[in-house]
């Protein structure tokens, strides 16, 4: 039972060069690899300050409590967000055989999203952050950002409503539901946490948003275009379809319900907690039967995970991704929860899940995309080899080091010791997250250095499908 | 697809490899090197290995917790002392206010444990009740290090008796006895008549430094010393070193004292432990 | 299940609804009969800290705030929130104390649902990382001094602490007598009362500071 040649979609990909806008998407991930840049030099630069050697003391527009929102909200929304639109632009016209409604209206949501970030980013600079974990962009901004994802739903829905396909790709679930999803979350963690449901009922609210935003967003987005890319780099159909359809809809049912595990011990009424801690088990089992469905339409060729480095990419992210359902599993119970909220330990999490698993997904899908968008070949292969490095070993040392950190600053609040003895007890730690921050920006820069000197090369000729539209 | 290339994998694998030695062993030795730790000393009996652990306990200690405040050196010149008001103790004047020793005479260890586990009210000592017990102890011996007055046996005196608070403390005719003692005594002159710390010489009054001081505000609540009837009792007894504050154990007998306590916990117009300042 | 309709639909329309409710909207409803207090009720118990800030920094007090009433006690509440958030403070200090990992006896009492129901909970400010401790019951533990000295630059308080400098909460005045003295500016003034504010209206005091190895109720109430 196979589900691409079902659809009948990737395999329409011969006449792709007038389906997809290859510019837009160029434009869309140039932009989110900037984004990225910016939100990671200033993760590093706020890792400093807490080593004592902040690079700009006194500097009130560069403050590290600024900078910290600039870093997350930058990630989720500049780099992720740029690049999964990006990877859509690219997979649902393919997979639809249609094209998106406007290119006029994807290059206005590009600049309008562009500008989006480049006022959330000055506003929170200037002082005008808001109070909402990962909804950190000034309040004026949300409304904009409503509208701009209404417009994105927009102009990919309608290729999907023109296929008048009967049985969609599992790929396009995941898209249609994340439509839906990431415009409730948006509207839930930001206007009515932040004007409405105040106190002990706003952090339940915000415990969705903060995890619906990874898990009904950025996941279901980074499935979709898994579910499109490893099959067409195999060449070769996901391996069972009843698995694909148990992972998303138990995606679509558990998910949702996780939110409040962010908050466990706090006044939230009990049942509420006890019921996240069961439905964050229940999504874990549930991801897992993706991750399998992922191992086993692999299985025969782990050749390619030397040789094709998007594969790699993927591969890597599936593993951390299994890694970290695994450890959501365990830590989301109460038992853990005694000891590892409130410190380090959930930073290593949170990062093993948007660097390691999503990031490096569409770094898989930047180095697989940058040929056929460009009609040039990659300048560098070990360019591309060095990113991948740093950036997967940097990702290990810094979730290794942070997740002892954690237990470490957890036992030693248990332990009652004044607090001061927890700080000086993570200064080691602190530093080694900061050099491993060190790392993944290297490698950041490898691929910046690597595009730039790939835009030099000259256009080489490809299949006709693959040459690079004219516009 | 991309030409496999094995040996270029193999160099940036060790590269990267040795990068992440270099960056974790960077780290370590950069923290290690953060953490200075006390100069050698040379003892040579077991008295002095014991006295040279505990001061390096305590400096340990003193330097993460205190020295913000009461400067390195313990003269109360830290530089956070600038915001302050009143001041940091002056360790190297070894003058301590709240003891329950006579005038003049240090404190005992556990009257620095009180002070240090209960904070000061009204000032910028906060509450160090979750410094665990060896490090209070260990704080206290590097105390005494800043000033010569430690060395002197004659600056030691016993610890007067502070007796358990009497029933009639809090009543009403104990309040107003108290009430004429505190007239009779001039209180008013420094603390004022209604106990607000506006008496007429309230404004030139100053500590054995020079520095200006304020009289205490009883309606305040915040008892520096304590809140409770035996830590004012005390403060009668013993009086407040280095201030104009005297003590008045040779003037009232206890019961007059103890009246004295109940007039002055009478004047608090709002409960200074829950209200904190 | 591989239709359009039915993922819009139930997946993404029913199945987030469904949980916005019973983890949304239920938890809600248990809390819509306690009322949320507006500033102006907040700021009607003025904590003493606040007048002992009008007289410690009395001439950038009165000039920002005037007296130290309701009205200037609201303000001071409002704006010092508002910075709390602007400078991301909640990301590193929490406001909730857990009924676990002896927080209590270590902060104070454990937070209940009541506490926040007030409009300086909108957002909340719960939080989810502690880099340094909660802050739910500062109020009284500390001086105002301290809190002024501790903002200007952490380090000369507490030595090994790691949290950024806020030196532009400060200003610089010159007395008569051309002594120069830093000041919280209006910005300081409005954090420091808030900072004093949180847990102010604890019936119980933070024992564990003021009490400590005292019996009590000799107080001679």
């Amino acid at each position: 039972m196979t589900s691409i040649t079902m659809s009948g979609a990737p395999t329409a990909a011969v006449t792709a060069r007038s389906l997809v806008n290859r510019p837009l998407v160029h434009a869309h991930l140039l932009a989110g690899i900037g984004w990225f840049l910016v939100a990671i030099l200033a993760g590093l630069l706020f890792s400093t300050q807490f080593v004592r050697h902040y690079l700009f003391p006194d500097q009130e527009l560069l403050s590290p409590g600024r900078v910290r929102m600039v870093h997350t909200h930058l990630v989720a929304f500049g780099f992720i967000f740029n690049c999964l639109l990006g990877g859509m632009i690219w997979a649902v016209p393919r997979l639809c055989g249609q094209r998106i409604l406007s290119d006029k209206l994807g290059w206005l949501i590009f600049g309008v999203w562009q500008a989006i970030m480049l006022s959330a980013m000055a506003g929170i600079l200037a002082g005008h952050g808001q109070g909402v974990e990962w909804g950190e962009n000034p309040t004026w901004i949300d409304p904009f950002v409503v509208v701009g994802w209404v417009l994105v739903v927009t102009n990919l829905i309608v290729p999907i409503l023109r296929s008048r396909e009967k049985n969609l790709y599992v790929s396009i679930w995941y898209f249609l539901a994340a439509f839906i999803w990431t415009a409730l979350t948006y509207v839930m963690g930001n206007f009515f946490v932040q004007y409405w449901v105040p106190g002990v009922s706003g952090a339940a609210v915000t415990g969705l948003y903060i995890h619906d935003l990874v898990g009904l967003f950025v996941t279901p987005i980074g499935w979709g275009l898994m579910y499109y890319f490893v099959p067409v780099i195999l060449k070769r159909p996901v391996w069972s379809h009843a698995m694909s359809l148990i992972g998303f809809w138990g995606l679509a049912f558990f998910y949702p319900l996780n939110g409040v595990h962010h908050y466990l011990y706090s006044p939230i009424p009990m049942y509420v907690q006890y019921g996240a801690v069961v439905s964050t088990i229940a999504v874990e089992l549930v991801v897992t039967t993706v991750v399998i469905n992922f191992f086993m339409t692999i299985r025969f060729d782990f050749d390619t995970l030397r040789t094709s480095l998007p594969m790699r990419w993927f591969y890597t992210g599936m593993v951390l991704y299994f890694i970290t359902c695994l450890q959501c599993a365990f830590q989301t119970t109460l038992t853990f929860q005694k000891i590892i909220h409130f410190t380090d330990w959930v930073v290593a999490h949170a990062h093993l899940v948007m660097f390691g698993v999503f990031s490096f997904w569409i770094f898989g899908i930047i180095v697989h995309l940058w040929p056929k968008l460009t009609g040039r070949q990659w300048a560098s292969r070990r360019l591309n080899e060095w990113h991948y490095w740093l950036s997967m070993i940097g990702l290990v040392i810094m979730f290794f080091d942070l997740t002892i950190a954690g237990l470490v600053q957890g036992f030693s609040w248990k332990a009652l010791s004044p607090w001061e003895e927890s700080i000086v007890a993570s200064i080691p730690f602190w530093w080694v997250r900061a050099f491993s921050g060190v790392m993944i920006s290297a490698g950041a820069l490898c691929l910046v250095s690597n595009i730039a000197l790939t835009a030099r090369r000259p256009v080489t000729e490809m299949a006709p499908e693959l040459q690079p539209a004219t516009t | 697809m991309l030409r496999r290339d094995t040996r270029s994998d193999l160099t940036s694998t060790a590269l990267v490899a040795l990068l992440t030695l270099a960056a974790l062993a960077g780290g370590w030795a950069l923290a290690r090197a953060q953490d200075e730790t006390a100069e050698p000393t040379t003892p040579r009996t077991l008295e002095e290995l014991r006295k040279a652990d505990l001061l390096a306990e305590g400096k340990k200690a003193y330097d993460m917790y205190c020295s913000g405040c009461h400067g390195v050196d313990g003269d109360g010149k830290g530089p956070a002392a600038r915001f302050l008001d009143p001041l940091p103790r002056d360790f190297t004047t070894a003058a301590y206010k709240f003891r329950s020793t006579p005038s003049g005479a240090l404190p005992t260890n556990a009257d620095l444990h009180r002070v240090l586990s209960q904070g000061v009210l009204g000032t910028s000592m906060p509450s160090w009740y979750l410094m665990p017990e060896n490090q209070k102890y260990a704080v206290i011996e590097y105390l005494k290090t800043f000033s010569e007055e430690w060395e002197s046996e004659y600056a030691y005196e016993p610890a007067m008796a502070i007796p358990g608070k009497p029933e009639y403390v809090g009543s009403s005719s104990s309040v107003t006895r108290g009430g004429e003692l505190y007239g009779q005594m001039g209180c008013g002159q420094c603390h004022g008549e209604t106990g607000q710390g506006d008496g007429p010489a309230s404004n030139s009054l100053t500590d054995d430094w020079g520095n200006p001081i304020k009289a205490f505000d009883f309606t305040s609540g915040a008892l520096k010393g304590g809140a409770s009837a035996r830590d004012v009792y005390r403060t009668f007894t013993t009086g407040l070193n280095g201030t104009p504050m005297p003590s008045y154990a040779d003037i009232l007998d206890d019961t007059d004292r103890w009246h004295l306590v109940s007039y002055i916990l009478s004047l608090r117009t709002s409960g200074g432990e829950a209200k904190g300042r | 299940m591989e239709r359009l309709q039915t993922i819009l639909l139930v997946a993404g329309l029913g199945f987030f609804l469904f949980s916005a409710l019973i983890m949304g909207v239920w938890p809600y409803t248990l809390l819509k009969d306690v009322p949320v207090a507006s500033l102006e009720e907040l700021a009607k118990d003025i904590h003493p800290s606040f007048n002992d800030l009008s007289q410690r920094y009395p001439e950038v007090f009165s000039e920002y705030y005037g007296q130290p009433n309701e009205a200037a006690y609201a303000k001071a509440l409002e704006r010092g929130r508002d910075i709390y958030i602007a400078e991301a403070c909640w990301h590193c200090h929490s406001q909730q104390i857990r009924p676990v990992s002896n927080e209590s006896l270590r902060f104070g009492p454990v937070s209940r649902a009541g506490e926040y129901q007030n409009v300086l909970q909108l957002p909340q400010l719960l939080g989810t990382r502690r880099v340094g401790p909660d802050l739910s019951r500062e109020s009284g533990k500390r001086s105002n001094d301290w809190h002024a000295a501790h903002l200007y630059e952490p380090t000369w308080v507490v030595p090994v602490s790691v949290m950024p400098s806020y030196k532009w909460f400060f200003e610089t005045r010159v007395n008569d007598e051309g002594d120069a003295r830093i000041v919280p500016n209006e910005d300081g003034l409005a954090v420091i009362a808030y900072l004093q504010w949180l847990g102010s209206w604890s019936e119980i005091p933070p024992a564990t500071f003021y009490n400590a190895g005292q019996v009590i109720g000799e107080g001679g109430k």
